[in-house]
């Protein structure tokens, strides 16, 4: 299963040094690029809700497997002759759908988790993180196929496939962050002033770490996209009649053999969002969370 | 500088999607039809041949499956008689016999020859094999012999088989595997290496690695030219192409229908002899639950576009559009047409009388298999059809397990429609007793008096026009609803001939094959 | 102290396969359907596998199946196929001379490329061939592993026609045959996986680069290359073995990935016919021994953690 990029968070750069200057530029420009390919393709997403050029399940079959600039099917046609654009624009649907569903779910828990762990006694906290080691030592993709097998295949379940594999990353990520928030001078005055656990998690500790939550959701929506599409080209993920690039890559290599050019147009549809998500992350990583940036002692 | 990084990042991907394009674009050159090398083991007349499956076992008796029933009956193990593809019937293990004018008793003299391992074949033998066939679980096997009342030994090389009725199944389970010959001495070694009185002896068997044969010295008849035999057991598809390419196997006797797009891609087809035969086929075909009424089973029969099947497996050979549940090569078979299909495919009739009956509001649960590609195609064609036509039909996917525990095993099984592919044989629809329809709902009475009526036929005409009948009531009821028969397909180098149809069931012989 | 933590660390690895073995055993249970059902086929009557599926041992309540089970791995027995009754050592050992080679090659071929571009990226930061690096390693991470694959078959396979799309052939019939149908699978996974790890590295190193021994290291007139090496690579170490417990997950996705990709009858390929068949006991058994690998080498990287960075081992 690929990992978030979380490293980063680490990254340290000496300030006032020309290199800080250009880096800046840099995730300026991160950031634009990011921002750029993410828009298009939750326009697509979207527009898709209301337009698609054909009924992606529709075949066709005296026109199947048409090449690429068809008339009426710009990316061709597949194996049963349905479109293959419309097939890309709703299987952005389900990248969408899956990729935040799994992100945020995983993010609320985590994040629970995560404060719990960090605000908590040492008996909490080693629970809390050891059932995390525990999940993140199963391999991601092994559960997942068994819970295909068991639940069925379909977006429902690679989204709690998702939860499953990012929960523990995230209460991770989060503890470390509360952890750091949690040592700062004002929590100790507030804890002073008599306020309790709850109301310093949301007062101060939240806000504070709302950059490092939004830059993980970032990432992991990624990883989502690539996890997803992972688990339906092996065919556990989503099947008809939802779409999923993944599905497409699949149908087509399992019925005109791998070297069939409809593996193009969905493989291609991935990088570029994953790599817009992954962009808008780490431009946001500088924006929201500069001190990220500063020296480390 | 942030300028000149800006466009470098832009230059980058924008060569990055233009190789990608480029890759994509350059695709469809198909690769030059490349001049098929001669095969390095011409010299030696030895073949080698790809086999997709394992058998597991050798054992013919108990097992049913194809990856044994290609290789072992017909080389290893012959029957009491051969069934020729022209109708006739030639002698076998029985060098002759006498069928008495009920048919209801058959008399085999026996051939004078001996077994590979150089035993002579006995009456003893034959009584044995033929017993051990009517305990075989194999229901088709078992089948041929339930009218048997008795068989006896008249003398040395003379048998009497006794039946309670006429039975077609019988006489045509002799020239099946219903009726393979073994010594009796040998069948405790029936499951790694049987013995028969055929052209060829195993020399090895290897689970998931090959199954080696070799002319047999003590064959009564003539010798055959090819003199050694590997079948290697290659279960990835596409392995087995490259191999084929490659020149590491001389044929692919059998290839599956996820296969075939692949073979016109790659111009296999045209740069070796492709050959198709029906008897190592099946039939796809819907199947409505038969608590779904009579009138909307016709009209999902209705929506069924046979050529859009029959195109969407990409190969212009090896499909045939059919409306008969059975395969072409059956004497009572009919392939599609006006008169063998009670409900053609008409959408606009469709539409009509689900409109004007108000079916659109009754949801239908379509049962499709996930993981078996060869059903899952023809679900994405039917399902989208059987929506336009105006039905509301809710696809439930499952993976094979699942399948068989929901519908095969379920009961009553879970679906109203599904798609099926598997043996043509059209007795597995009999059905006696209506509580126990088995997984595909249906049991008609009618039908399973005139399959019953076929088994008992006295001459070819009258079983003929008996299974004929049976079919047309299978067609009519339209729970069984046939859409298309696949034909076995054959890769075979171009200088390897003597293909013959099977004779024995689905069985490839060696011996008539030779090196040009 | 050292002990102490040793012991702990025993503990968790433990108690966390006590955990994964009842989460497999239950999961796969609750897919339904049976074994017994998938060998006797579609025309088998409902008794039948019923009587075939007590045979099995199937009827059994799950505590009972589940401390046989486990009482025989704990035994070194794994148990095997209901349908070939094959052993799932031997099972497993078979698919082995597959998927050790595809991982292992992979993993080499990611760490050779990864940290020396990642080195190299590091210490270029801010100018453009470093600036280079780092972008392309980051299209690198938004590359799913198939398409890597797909890619690679249809340039080399199909295009160029060097090397099989697909397939195996086995070892013991053509050392070379074996060779070129691994090649562009070891090339996809070690490509995708060199992409995020070479990321890793380039932080980890730009983190070292930064740290005050370097500084002083370089002040006392040390090139940087000199210092890198002496002072910042075993410092770094720490970091770069954390990662790799987890790429080790990230590796055995991707062979499961790319043995669907190119047909390759793998480990997981394994795995994934045998959940199709619910061949319980041979998926559970492998399933658990892969992740009793994945929690060992977890288990040693948070050894060796500790043998590292003293401060872990007398806080942890």
């Amino acid at each position: 299963m690929p990992q978030a990029d979380t490293s980063n968070q680490n990254a340290t750069v000496p300030e006032a040094s020309p290199h800080r200057r250009r880096r800046r530029r840099i995730s300026n420009a991160s950031l634009l690029v990011g921002l750029a390919l993410t828009s298009v393709f939750f326009i697509i997403a979207l527009v898709s809700f209301f337009y698609v050029p054909h009924d992606p399940n529709m075949p066709d079959v005296r026109n199947r497997l048409l090449p690429f600039g068809s008339p009426g099917h710009l990316f061709g046609t597949d194996v049963l002759g349905r479109d293959i654009a419309s097939q890309l624009m709703v299987g952005a649907q389900t990248s969408l759908l899956v990729g935040v569903g799994g992100a945020a779910i995983a993010l609320v828990l985590g994040t629970i988790a995560g404060l719990a762990a960090a605000s908590s006694g040492k008996l909490v906290d080693e629970t809390i993180m050891r059932g995390a080691d525990v999940l993140l030592s199963i391999p991601g993709i092994v559960t997942a196929l068994v819970l295909a097998a068991t639940i069925g295949s379909g977006a429902g379940t690679t989204i709690l496939a998702l939860t499953a594999f990012f929960t523990p990353s995230f209460t991770r990520v989060i503890r470390s962050a509360a952890l750091t928030v949690l040592e700062e001078n004002y929590i100790t005055a507030a804890r002073l002033y008599g306020r309790d656990r709850i109301f310093i998690l949301a007062r101060h500790v939240v806000p504070n770490i709302a950059g490092v939550m939004i830059v993980q959701f970032t990432l992991y929506f990624a990883v989502g996209i690539l996890v997803e599409s992972s688990l339906s080209y092996l065919g556990v993920g989503v099947s008809r009649p939802s779409m999923s690039w993944g599905l497409i890559l699949n149908e087509a290599q399992q019925q005109v053999g791998v070297s069939s050019p409809l593996a193009m147009w969905p493989g291609l549809a991935i990088v570029l969002v994953v790599l817009g998500l992954n962009l808008l992350g780490d431009g946001l990583r500088d924006v929201l969370d500069p001190k990220l940036n500063g020296r480390r002692s | 500088m942030y300028h000149r990084i800006q466009l470098r990042r832009r230059r980058k991907s924008t060569a990055l999607a233009a190789a990608a394009m480029a890759i994509a674009v350059a695709l469809p050159a198909t690769p030059a039809l490349a001049e098929v090398a001669d095969s390095p083991r011409a010299d030696d007349a030895a073949i080698v041949l790809a086999a997709r499956q394992d058998p597991g076992t050798l054992d013919y008796v108990k097992s049913n499956l194809t990856a044994l029933r290609l290789w072992v009956p017909g080389n290893v193990m012959e029957p009491l008689v051969y069934f020729n593809a022209d109708g006739t019937v030639s002698p076998g293990v029985a060098e002759s016999w006498e069928i008495s004018d009920d048919r209801q008793t058959y008399t085999f003299t026996i051939r004078q020859a001996n077994f590979s391992d150089g035993s002579p074949i006995t009456a003893e033998d034959v009584i044995y094999s033929l017993e051990a066939m009517s305990q075989s679980p194999v229901v088709s096997n078992a089948a041929a012999h339930h009218a048997v009342e008795d068989i006896e030994k008249l003398d040395d090389r003379t048998v009497r088989v006794t039946l309670s009725r006429p039975s077609q199944n019988f006489w045509r389970g002799m020239g099946d595997v219903a009726g393979l010959i073994q010594p009796q001495a040998a069948a405790d070694q029936i499951a790694t290496k049987p013995i028969g009185s055929g052209p060829y002896r195993i020399t090895e068997y290897v689970s998931n690695s090959h199954i080696a044969f070799e002319a047999n010295p003590e064959y009564w008849g003539e010798q055959p030219e090819i003199t050694s035999v590997t079948v290697r057991i290659i279960t990835d598809g596409t392995a087995g192409l490259n191999a084929i390419e490659a020149g590491e196997i001389d044929a692919s006797p059998v290839n599956t229908v996820d296969l075939w797009e692949q073979i016109v891609n790659r111009g296999l087809d045209e740069a070796y002899r492709l050959v198709t035969f029906p008897q190592a086929g099946e039939p796809t075909y819907a199947v409505v639950n038969s608590n779904v009424d009579h009138e909307i089973r016709k009209t999902i029969a209705m929506t069924l576009d046979r050529q859009a099947f029959n195109d969407a497996f990409g190969a212009p050979w090896g499909v045939e559009n059919t409306c008969t549940f059975g395969l072409p090569h059956y004497p009572w078979y009919e392939p599609a047409s006006e008169e063998s299909c009670p409900y053609p495919y008409d959408m606009e009739q469709a539409m009509t009388r689900i409109a004007e009956n108000g079916w659109g509001d009754i949801p239908l649960e379509y049962a499709s298999l996930s993981d078996v590609p060869d059903l899952s195609l023809p679900a994405d064609l039917m399902i989208p059809l059987m929506q336009a036509a105006g039905f509301t039909v809710e696809r439930n996917a499952m993976d094979l397990a699942r399948y068989s525990q929901l519908i095969f095993q379920g009961r009553p099984p879970q679906f109203d429609v599904t798609i099926m592919a598997g043996p043509g044989e059209p007795t597995q629809w009999a059905c006696s007793d209506p509580q126990n329809g088995g997984w595909s709902t249906y049991c008609s009475a009618e039908y399973t008096e005139a399959l019953a009526a076929a088994d008992q036929a006295l001459s070819q005409e009258e079983y003929v026009k008996h299974m004929k009948e049976a079919s047309a009531i299978l067609r009519e009821d339209a729970v069984i609803i046939p859409i298309i028969a696949k034909a076995g397909v054959g890769l075979y180098h171009p200088d390897l001939v003597g293909f013959i149809e099977p004779r024995v069931g689905v069985a490839i012989e060696f011996a008539p094959m030779s090196w040009q | 102290m050292l002990l102490h933590y040793v012991l702990r660390r025993l503990a968790f690895f433990i108690g966390a396969m006590f955990i994964a073995s009842v989460l497999i055993f239950v999961l796969i249970r609750a897919a339904g359907g049976n074994v017994a059902a998938v060998v006797l086929g579609r025309d088998a009557s409902p008794e039948a596998i019923n009587a075939l599926a007590t045979e099995y041992g199937l009827d059994r309540p799950w505590a009972v199946q589940y401390l046989d089970w486990i009482t025989g791995m704990m035994g070194g027995d794994l148990g095997q196929s209901f349908r070939t009754g094959e052993s799932v050592a031997d099972l497993v050992v078979s698919r082995l001379p597959i998927s050790v080679p595809l991982a292992g090659a992979g993993l080499v071929l990611a760490i050779l490329i990864a940290i020396p571009a990642g080195t190299y990226a590091a210490r270029n930061a801010g100018r453009s061939s470093g600036t280079l690096i780092a972008l392309i390693s980051q299209i690198g991470i938004a590359v799913p592993v198939f398409w890597a694959g797909v890619l690679l078959s249809l340039l080399f396979g199909v295009q160029l026609g060097w090397l099989p799309t697909g397939g195996w052939t086995p070892w013991n019939v053509s050392v070379l045959g074996a060779i070129q149908s691994l090649v562009l699978p070891v090339l996809a996974l070690g490509l995708v996986m060199a992409a995020s790890l070479s990321r890793y590295v380039r932080t980890a190193v730009l983190d070292v680069m930064n740290q005050d021994y370097v500084r002083t290291a370089r002040a006392t007139g040390m090139s940087q290359t000199r210092a890198l090496l002496t002072v910042g690579l075993p410092n770094a170490a720490l970091p770069i073995v954390t990662f790799l417990g987890l790429l080790i997950a990230e590796l055995i996705g991707g062979t499961v990935i790319i043995e669907t990709v190119f047909s390759l009858p793998g480990l997981s390929r394994m795995i994934l016919s045998n959940v199709a068949a619910r061949e319980v006991i041979v998926v559970q058994s492998t399933v658990m021994l892969i992740i009793v690998f994945v929690m060992f080498v977890n288990l040693v990287v948070d050894l060796l953690y500790g043998l590292l960075d003293p401060r872990i081992r007398v806080a942890g």
